[in-house]
């Protein structure tokens, strides 16, 4: 696969050049997000064969879904939201394993799922940092989050795209940092 | 920033055994579901 020179369009533009049938924006898209999907369900999952299902129905949701993405949320954020609830359903459908008390090879078992009250906490976080992200972040911000998290750009690489110094870099990636870390607290 | 969209933001890299044929198939497959639906266009 040749390396991505090309800059990382906006979310919308990228969603719109994928729709119009754009092979090199449906590789930026899948390659960006495969190991990330890929990676938050095998950690949660514990099984490949299992982070290989969640994986294929998240993609799938995604270019289902694609047509109705309007750059209300940033795209990260939409599909982080699409993976962590298809990894949570994934664990409601598992068989509960059940111990006899007096056996003597009963053993605690933590627990798996998901409480009701963090799935919404969980939402709730995510609503606030994808706000932070398409209202708080200036583009420029923006930009340089998308190079850095999502094109995984090194800090000198995002200087010399954006004609900006390395500190400049650092100075708004820890800005942006300060964003959403605030925009994520529990109050 | 939430704990689980941070790990989320920094994966790096495909996990260490994945299976590339997986990742190669899924891709195909999309890729020709998404070509089927777009319009025609004149070149990529």
């Amino acid at each position: 696969m040749p390396k991505r020179t090309e800059a990382w369009p906006c979310d919308q533009e990228l969603v719109n050049e994928i729709l119009d049938g754009s092979r090199e924006h449906f590789e930026m898209l899948y390659e960006a997000y495969f190991p990330r999907v890929y990676r938050f369900a095998l950690k949660r999952l514990r099984d490949h064969g299992e982070a290989e299902d969640v994986t294929q129905e998240v993609f799938v949701t995604v270019f289902r879904a694609l047509g109705s993405f309007k750059g209300n949320s940033s795209l990260i954020v939409w599909i982080f939201g699409i993976t962590r609830n298809t990894v949570n359903r994934r664990f409601r459908r598992r068989p509960l394993r059940i111990e006899p008390l007096d056996d003597g090879a009963a053993v605690e078992v933590p627990a798996r799922e998901v409480s009701a009250d963090r799935i919404v906490d969980a939402r709730r976080t995510l609503d606030r940092c994808d706000e932070a992200i398409t209202n708080k972040l200036t583009p420029l911000q923006r930009r340089i989050f998308h190079l850095k998290h999502l094109r995984r750009q090194s800090t000198r690489s995002i200087a010399n795209s954006l004609g900006k110094s390395e500190d400049a870099i650092k100075a708004n990636l820890y800005r942006m940092r300060k964003v959403l870390a605030a925009a994520s607290a529990i109050v | 920033m939430d704990r689980e969209l941070a790990e989320f933001l920094a994966a790096d890299g495909d996990p260490p055994a994945v299976d590339p044929s997986f990742k190669e198939g899924l891709r195909r497959r999309l890729w020709r579901w998404v070509r089927a639906k777009a319009p025609e266009r004149e070149s990529d």
